[in-house]
């Protein structure tokens, strides 16, 4: 490591929070996304899945009915 | 028999169940390089003999700028081809790159900013480069509001096609800037002609971090391919057989 401690890569010679509060800002934007469509992804296929049930529930009783 | 790749990538279900077994083991390699890289930036190389610690945000700054611009190709081609050729996949993955590259245009943006502060001693200047950029943030969202903005989605993606056609004109206005004008920013320093101006210590982790943030791009689109994907095919067969495996 080119800092001899962690307080010392922390501080980075007084340029820590321009530094910190980059990586800090990417980080998050990256993460979220990422999340987005991963939760839009699951969130899609309970919704469909939901609805197939539902339609062959529906089959089902149709056919008890007759 | 040597189109098929090209009928293929016109397939929703091959495109989704592709873009699934790419990502399995892409997204990983990808959070591994970034994580890498960014250590290697911040805590291994060097400091800059005039900049000092602050030049590390290089490692960033400079990654998520060149696959913003590089974004907007993408973003501009799959316009070109759901205008041409009517492939629904196409105009999803313009849809898609929309935010994707506004996510990075801003980051660009605000990373650049932070890190003029204790270089410029100015948080902004309406420089050449960074006015450039954010037109750039404006073509994006751009298309992305374009095509929420229009009831007829056929239409919305023509207008979405074009608008992304039109903004290609910025990208070399970008990329020729800190030349053309006088400005701040300093130029480039990688080149694919002539010298690079960088030290290898700190080339490396730079190279490495712009693969890692290619790579991302190509995650994120992928991510975004197949939830649109499965929204837009919602009533076929294949996603429901599909989503009940």
């Amino acid at each position: 490591m080119y800092f001899e401690t962690f307080t010392e890569l922390w501080q980075m010679a007084g340029h820590g929070p321009f530094v910190w509060s980059s990586y800090a800002i990417t980080y998050l934007v990256w993460f979220l996304l990422i999340m987005v469509p991963i939760r839009q992804l699951s969130r899609q296929k309970r919704r469909i899945r939901a609805r197939c049930e539902a339609l062959s529930q529906r089959e089902v009783n149709d056919g008890d009915a007759s | 028999m040597a189109w098929t790749w090209f009928h293929r990538l016109g397939s929703p279900p091959w495109i989704y169940a592709f873009a699934g077994r790419l990502l399995r083991f892409l997204l990983p390699l990808t959070l591994l390089l970034l994580l890498v890289g960014s250590i290697w930036g911040l805590a291994f190389s060097p400091p800059d003999f005039r900049q000092g610690n602050s030049y590390r945000i290089i490692y960033i700054h400079v990654p998520v700028s060149v696959v913003s611009l590089a974004g907007y190709y993408v973003m501009a081609i799959a316009g070109a081809v759901s205008l041409i050729w009517r492939l629904k996949v196409a105009d999803i993955a313009m849809r898609v790159a929309a935010p994707i590259g506004a996510g990075l245009t801003f980051l660009a943006l605000v990373t650049g900013a932070i890190w003029g502060k204790p270089t410029w001693g100015t948080w902004w200047v309406w420089d050449a480069r960074i006015t450039s950029m954010v037109v750039l943030l404006f073509l994006y969202l751009g298309v992305y509001a374009l095509y929420e903005a229009y009831d007829n989605k056929a239409l919305a993606s023509k207008a979405c096609a074009i608008l992304a056609l039109v903004g290609t004109v910025n990208i070399p206005i970008i990329y020729k800037s800190v030349d053309w004008w006088y400005s701040l920013h300093q130029p480039a320093s990688i080149k694919f002609t002539g010298g690079t101006t960088i030290d290898p210590s700190m080339l490396y982790p730079l190279l490495l971090m712009i693969v890692a943030v290619y790579a991302l791009y190509v995650c994120l689109i992928l991510l975004g391919l197949r939830a649109a994907l499965l929204e837009s095919e919602n009533k076929t067969k294949w996603v429901q057989q599909e989503v009940m495996e």
